[in-house]
């Protein structure tokens, strides 16, 4: 499975990766992203499986990218990681069709149960 | 009224944001503490949050002292010697996951800027007045004390903010 990852930062982007491992989910192969609009080119280059993101990035928000994938066809798995989960924004997330929201911080049993359905 | 005006009352939430963000991110316990916070150089992570409906701003301010602020990137992107990138990147995360859960926190209708942080020996900004509206408090983890000040209608200038998304635009109340 081909997983990207993206989050401005590149220590959360190593958290994942780790929380991930710890979560039982490894073994995939990862892609890493710096911000919204450098994840959109490689959700279009690299086919991903499922695509994790940070909500506030430059360039382009993760509901930027969220919205532009949709409207361009793509339908792979979302899932926000953002340090803000209050529940307007899990209603914003799963309007425009994301599989859920992990919010920051956040534990393995978060990931295990959000990306249950798609990851193995 | 702001989501802003009430920061005194909140001092109990914040206090439980600081400890739990250090204590998910360094795996270790964080208490509150009044203790103060180091001599040595600090790292700096900051950034605002807008209340789009009162059109008011608030800076949310982490502060710690380098030698935690290098346990806490080793820890966050396990290597035994962070780069001082590094430590800016990591330091930057943490105020990101601590202002995004102050935002949640005071407002429904808010945006949050991306975070600015440096490692710096001289107070990098303005030093914040908490007596009139603003709050702080500590924690201590790993014998290091750690600082989250929020202050309303304290500067914003040279914070980036990611790109407005037009719905995420409420109308204001007036």
């Amino acid at each position: 499975m081909k997983i990207l990852i993206a989050d401005d930062s590149k220590a959360m982007r190593m958290i994942v990766i780790r929380t991930m491992r710890q979560a039982g989910l490894s073994g995939h192969e990862i892609i890493e992203a710096e911000d919204g609009k450098q994840a959109f080119e490689l959700a279009r280059t690299k086919s991903p499986d499922l695509i994790l993101s940070d909500w506030n990035m430059p360039e382009m928000t993760g509901i930027e990218l969220l919205k532009a994938l949709r409207a361009s066809g793509s339908t792979t798995p979302f899932c926000f990681v953002t340090s803000e989960g209050s529940q307007d924004m899990r209603t914003a997330a799963a309007g425009a069709g994301a599989l859920g929201l992990i919010a920051k911080p956040f534990t393995p049993e978060a990931f295990a149960e959000a990306l249950a359905q798609v990851v193995s | 009224m702001s989501a802003f005006a009430q920061l005194e009352d909140a001092r109990p939430d914040l206090d439980l944001i600081l400890t739990d963000v250090l204590s998910a991110v360094l795996s270790e316990e964080a208490m509150p503490t009044q203790n103060q916070l180091p001599t040595e150089p600090l790292a700096v992570a900051r950034l605002a949050i807008h209340d789009q409906i009162a059109d008011l701003y608030a800076i949310v301010e982490i502060r710690a002292g380098v030698s935690l602020a290098r346990v806490i990137a080793a820890r966050m992107m396990s290597v035994a010697a962070p780069l001082p990138e590094d430590i800016v990147d990591a330091v930057a995360e943490v105020g990101n996951i601590i202002g995004g859960n102050v935002k949640s926190l005071l407002c429904h209708h808010a945006r949050l800027s991306l975070p600015s942080s440096e490692i710096t020996a001289q107070d990098p900004y303005t030093e914040l007045d908490f007596g009139v509206s603003g709050a702080y408090v500590r924690a201590i983890v790993l014998g290091h004390v750690a600082q989250l000040a929020v202050q309303p209608d304290a500067a914003i200038e040279g914070l980036m903010w990611p790109p407005y998304t037009p719905d995420e635009i409420p109308e204001r109340s007036s």
